[in-house]
């Protein structure tokens, strides 16, 4: 149908589909602000655009419906302020808000958020903190908490009413202890200041500065994310905003039974069917077992992957391959694909898994074992681990404490669903613009699949919209790549979200069973931990998700005294196949499933010895100087080796998060934990503490290369790879500390294996820690360079400099003497007038070891008592990651965590029916937090100075997810006594509980 | 599949257009739901431009048109807060400028509050062509039999009557697994509405007083189990919550005396 369509002040004549629906229509017109998320009844609201100034989604509406509208996006605010000889009035005041804040993490949904902030500020100028969140909630952001967009709002509203606004980069640091407030007022509520309203905006942490750090010029400083100018803009920085002529669009056809043998697939009719340009199944592929894990050489797992294969293991296994000219005619030709299944006897509970007589889920003979995998019994891997003399220890125990704990599967979620574009490029290699989180493992894992040698495929990783561990894993690449080599054609593969659920990777769900010995005064003597964990139906990430759980969880409480100098721990683990979907990577690793347990069994047991739970945990909790128990015993796959942990501010973090919640007037304050009026309320109060890691010692490894360009500016090539977090900022901000210049004389570009670095890629919580360290080195390098041509450049001036007493500063060599060279003339030098050389660098970085952050999670709920239903009203964290390279940065992935642990908490699983059926497929029955229901965030951070690392950084990333769950179980147990075992707490959970009573 | 698109100019036009069998139309409201169906091929016929958009208050009811969006609905300063706060739980600020009154209650499920309180509030429905009015609650247990009309252009209910609600959900802005929606008019009549379990929110109590309303929403969910939650969880709470939700209506009786 023809139709006018007025987008952005503009008419656009143009001929539609009638079905069309109005996203599709704005991205093929370019406007590749709007994003989809792959949903299909506008739960995300990636794809907002502004029908007559009010914000709407535009996967739903029709384009038809549009004609007489004003239709808006983000393309029509802003602009980059430099736009050469042309006069540009830069970005809109709302897009700088959000880059000025910190809001913006992956950027996915940040033009959505823009778009519906411009709308709410349009028609009220002086919203309170509450407004803005009814504004934003319906655009889901699995990054960010919400906690800056909803400042980043009300800044830009002061702006424009033409009120001052304080700096960002202004630290709250705090000393011994800082004031409490338990009324701290509503958000962006008006401060009054002596030269008239100054609105609050409280991006920055509260931070606890650690004594040897000298000030630095950037490290330690809120520097705008070097990505979040592009991101506010909307531009086609992810790996679906792309064109290409003659793009054909990938589906698959999933398996509709949990366990089947394919015995027939007949294609004739999909290949028929017009547009269609192939149909691939198993027998048009070559079979190649693989694993589709993420990780370093040698995959630390059992290869049990392919491509297609004529047995299917899970509801949404893959069947065929379909690629066509259009969306439409491939979804159609799937319908067309007639399969004859076998339908075998599946396996959902992992407890039988390893019975007798159980089905076998991988039966085929090129199953390749790796360490103890046994797929004749189900079994994709299995831990044995004792520490010290565990049979002594509980002998000495005054008191043995056990019980039996389950979390559940869920889902990473991030907003921009998995997506890879292939094609062959001038050189017939292949290109995959992939949304990944190791694209040097993608090409090294992928290049046996396809045929091809890893020399001739090129990847690049675009911006992500979020991985949190789902984007670890060659999931979506050798989808397009089979149907690019098929057709010789490009091809874009984009996972809708309904796929998401049903084929791709979440948590593994365990069941656990501890056994804790201890001395009457509190002192554990033993512990022991026993994890059955599901792995689906395929084994990626089996071993090494579920040894962390026992890492982690079980290093924390090592006992004390005589306990302390030889712990006795035991973990055991067997990891099981059922025919679930696949469990992966997700955000944590397999920590957050082992702190559930391990927190709420430290509840129990200071609560049953009548100890103070708080001291009961610090009495028995590692120390600095102490060895990681688990050391000298496991590591991921690879060889053990001792590691001294030299920092832990685990006790600080305790004693800065409980003034901050307020721990002393409301733990044991009976009138605090009831409600006026509402009896059927009872408040209750809860803590957690918990480590994590800092990437795989002795294995993970980035590299980083700089090189300086004619005006003093570096580019920096790195193959980490920024999912969000700030990464690539941070990466920069260390650079430009080193080399003496701003932030915004570094430009960063990450990821391309034709280009940059080696980099094992985002996880493991290791990206500032070892790629920075990359970093780091490799600008000193290109530091000593400089030095040594300024040194030359003042004696041909007649000044003597030794190198080592030049200064690199505010752009300039500095001589003791107080002469200066400037960046710009020192390049120039060397790259124009004499003995000419390119001042570049490469370096990388190894770590022998993974010093650990700690952190103390608390968290305050209210219960109604009635129906069991839990609202989580405060979530403080204090957390020891070293020291913060960027506050604002760090502070977002605390908020974005304990966001997502929230869920994991309360609202996230994912349940099959006896059928292997799942009941989750969308974000409707699957409920992330919107930004309207959030409770209160707090973050502190309580620096140390980790000695292995440049600038005495550790990880800030993972550990977030860590200890909501527990917190939040620990303060349901204090409000109304209910002891919850699993997670999350649904309300007929603790409705049981209570009718047990 | 959706094949043609109609936008008619008036509410004749449009009846005149959805009346023709042959041609598979359906009405097309806000869009938040037809745009994705799929399967059989359909036409659609946009109503953005009938007119069915106005709220009128009158002595002792207030008519919402159909096509009235949610945020009409909230920016609306006669609609009773109760209202509003049912449709900020069910549905985001997106959802809220696209959804209409008469597409939400055609296509919302048992787990929506607004369409369980607007059964308690034994809303009347205006369907064309004829102009019949049909009480919710006589329609809702039949609507996957079809329409009373083949375009709902009103929806009516009166202002006497106090009522408020009560839910369960994981999170406070998740799809309530229970929902209890209470009315009370000065005459004593008390009528209580479940949601949270099915395709449509049931009535658990219509009668002269409010004795008697614990029993009736246990009831009313006797056998109202399912992946979410256990026909004993519903039972047992839906009768608390009626019963705080009559304390609540009492409550504010007595502080209007």
């Amino acid at each position: 149908m023809k139709i006018v369509l007025n987008i952005n002040h503009q008419e656009y004549p143009l001929n539609v589909p009638e079905r069309e629906r109005l996203l599709d229509t704005l991205r093929k017109l370019g406007l590749f602000s709007v994003k989809s998320g792959g949903c299909e009844k506008g739960e995300c609201g990636a794809c907002s655009v502004l029908f007559d100034g009010r914000p709407v989604n535009s996967c739903t509406m029709l384009t038809a419906q549009a004609e007489g509208h004003q239709i808006e996006t983000v393309e029509s605010l802003g602009q980059h302020p430099e736009q050469g000889w042309k006069k540009s009035t830069g970005l809109h005041i709302i897009q700088q808000s959000f880059v000025d804040t910190g809001a913006i993490q992956c950027g996915y949904c940040t033009p959505a958020m823009v778009l519906v902030s411009k709308a709410l500020l349009e028609r009220n100028p002086s919203p309170t903190g509450e407004q803005v969140r009814e504004a934003l909630s319906g655009v889901l952001c699995r990054c960010t908490g919400y906690l800056k967009p909803v400042q980043a709002v009300l800044r830009a509203a002061a702006i424009l009413r033409g009120e001052q606004v304080p700096p960002i980069d202004e630290p709250i640091e705090i000393g011994e202890a800082f004031e409490i407030n338990l009324d701290p007022g509503g958000e962006g509520t008006p401060l009054k200041s002596g030269g008239g309203t100054v609105t609050e905006t409280r991006v920055f942490p509260k931070l606890k500065v650690v004594d040897s750090f000298s000030p630095m010029k950037t490290v330690g400083h809120a520097e705008p994310k070097v990505d979040a100018v592009k991101l506010v803009q909307g531009k086609p920085a992810f790996a679906a905003d792309f064109e290409k002529r003659d793009l054909l669009f990938a589906k698959v056809l999933r398996s509709p039974h949990a366990h089947a043998e394919i015995k027939n697939i007949d294609t004739s009719k999909a290949k028929a069917l017009p547009g269609v340009a192939a149909v691939l199944t198993w027998q048009d592929i070559p079979r190649v077992v693989y694993s589709t894990a993420g990780q370093s050489h040698p995959i630390p797992g059992p290869l049990d992957s392919f491509s297609l294969d004529k047995k299917v293991r899970f509801v949404g296994d893959r069947v065929a391959f379909v690629a066509a000219e259009t969306p439409e005619t491939a979804e159609a030709a799937l319908a067309l694909i007639e399969v004859d299944y076998d339908v075998l006897p599946h396996l959902l509970d992992p407890a039988k898994a390893m019975e007798d007589g159980a089905p076998i889920i991988h039966d085929q003979e090129d199953y390749v074992n790796f360490a103890d995998s046994d797929p004749s019994r189900n079994l994709a891997a299995e831990i044995r681990i004792d520490i010290g003399n565990v049979a002594q220890g509980f002998e000495e125990a005054d008191h043995i404490f056990t019980a039996d704990y389950d979390v559940p599967k869920v889902q990473q979620a991030h907003i921009e669903p998995h997506v890879v574009v292939t094609y062959w490029d001038e050189d017939d290699r292949l290109v995959i613009r992939t949304s990944t989180q190791v694209p040097f493992h993608v090409r090294r894992q992928i290049a046996p699949v396809l045929g091809l040698p890893i020399k001739r495929i090129r990847v690049i990783k675009p911006r992500i919209g979020g991985g949190f561990g789902g984007k670890q894993e060659v999931l979506i690449e050798d989808v397009a790549a089979h149907l690019t080599i098929a057709t010789g054609k490009p091809v874009i593969y984009e996972m809708t979200r309904e796929e998401e659920f049903i084929g791709s990777r979440t948590r593994h769900p365990m069941r656990i069973s501890l056994k804790t010995g201890v001395k009457a005064d509190g002192t554990i003597t033993a512990n022991e931990m026993y994890c059955l964990s599901d792995t689906g139906a395929y084994g990626c990430h089996a071993l090494t998700v579920t040894g962390n759980t026992g890492h982690k969880a079980m290093a924390l409480y090592v006992g004390d005294g005589a306990y302390r100098e030889k712990p006795n721990i035991r973990f055991y683990a067997d990891v099981v196949y059922t025919n679930t979907v696949p469990s992966g990577a997700y955000r944590g690793y397999g920590v957050p499933q082992g702190f559930w347990p391990v927190e709420r069994h430290m509840e129990t047991i200071s609560h049953e010895l009548g100890l103070d739970p708080i001291a009961f945990r610090l009495k028995n909790a590692l120390r600095s100087g102490e060895l990681h128990p688990f050391s000298t015993s496991w590591s991921e796959g690879r060889e053990p080796q001792p590691e001294t942990i030299y920092t832990i501010g685990l006790e600080d973090c305790v004693e800065q998060g409980r003034m901050a919640i307020g721990w002393d007037q409301k733990f044991k304050n009976e009138e605090w934990h009831t409600v006026p009026g509402k009896p059927h309320l009872r408040k209750g109060i809860g803590v957690a503490m918990v480590m994590q890691g800092t990437a795989i010692p002795y294995l993970d490894m980035g590299g980083a290369s700089i090189k300086m360009n004619d005006d003093g500016s570096f580019n920096l090539l790195v193959g980490a790879t920024d999912l969000g977090t700030g990464s690539d900022t941070v990466l920069a901000q260390m650079a430009a500390e080193t080399l003496g210049i701003p932030v915004e004389d570094i430009l960063v570009y990450s990821s391309d294996t034709d280009f940059t670095p080696f980099d094992k890629g985002a996880y493991a919580s290791s990206t500032t820690y070892i790629s920075g360290a990359a970093v780091v080195k490799a600008a000193e390098k290109v530091a000593e360079r400089i030095r040594a041509r300024a040194a030359k450049m003042f004696a041909d001036s007649g000044i003597e400099a030794d190198p080592i007493a030049i200064v690199l500063e505010d752009r300039k060599a500095c001589a003791p003497s107080g002469e200066e060279i400037s960046f710009s003339e020192i390049a120039l030098n060397s790259l124009h007038q004499e003995n000419q050389e390119q001042i570049m660098a490469v370096a990388s970085h190894v770590s022998p070891v993974a010093p650990p952050p700690f952190a103390a999670q608390f968290a305050e709920v209210t219960v109604d008592t009635d129906s069991g239903m839990v609202m989580v009203d405060k979530l403080v964290m204090a957390v020891d990651s070293g020291v913060i390279i960027n506050p604002v940065t760090a502070s977002g992935q605390i908020e974005g965590g304990m966001t997502q642990s929230l869920g994991y908490a309360v609202s996230e699983e994912m349940v099959y029916d006896e059928l292997g059926q799942p009941r989750e497929k969308d974000f409707v029955d699957y409920h992330i937090f919107r930004a309207d229901e959030m409770p209160e965030l707090t973050t502190i951070f309580v620096e140390t100075y980790e000695p292995s690392h440049p600038y005495g950084a550790k990880a800030v990333a993972e550990i977030p997810l860590d200890g909501v769950a527990p917190a939040v179980g620990n303060a349901i147990f204090d409000a109304c006594g209910v002891s919850l075992n699993s997670i999350p707490a649904l309300p007929e959970k603790i409705w049981r509980s209570l009718n047990a009573k | 599949m959706i094949g043609e698109y109609y936008r008619p100019a008036s509410l004749e036009e449009a009846v005149t257009l959805l009346t023709d069998a042959k041609k598979n139309l359906r009405p097309l409201g806000g869009g938040t739901n037809i745009s994705r169906m799929k399967g059989e091929r359909f036409s659609v016929v946009d109503l953005q431009d009938i007119g069915i958009d106005k709220i009128e208050h009158h002595e002792r009811d207030v008519s919402v048109g159909a096509m009235v969006r949610f945020d009409s609905l909230l920016a609306h300063s006669g609609i009773h807060p109760e209202i509003k706060r049912a449709v900020q739980i069910d549905t985001s600020e997106n959802i809220r400028n696209m959804a209409t009154l008469g597409g939400w209650l055609i296509t919302s499920d048992a787990r929506s509050i607004l369409s369980t309180l607007l059964l308690a509030l034994d809303c009347k429905i205006t369907w064309k062509p004829g102009g019949e009015q049909v009480s919710i609650g006589d329609w809702y247990p039949i609507r996957d039999q079809g329409m009373p009309g083949v375009l709902m252009t009103e929806v009516e209910w009166q202002i006497g009557p106090q009522f408020v609600f009560e839910y369960v959900a994981r999170s406070p802005k998740d799809r309530p697994i229970l929902i209890v929606a209470v009315a009370k008019w000065g005459s004593g009549r008390t009528r209580i509405a479940l949601g949270g379990f099915g395709d449509a929110p049931v009535i658990a109590m219509d009668g002269p007083q409010s004795f008697g309303a614990d029993v009736a929403s246990q009831d009313a969910f006797y056998e109202a189990g399912d992946q979410w939650a256990t026909a004993a969880y519903r039972r047992d709470v839906a009768s608390k919550l009626a019963m705080r939700c009559l304390t609540r209506i009492d409550q504010i009786m007595e502080s209007e005396v």
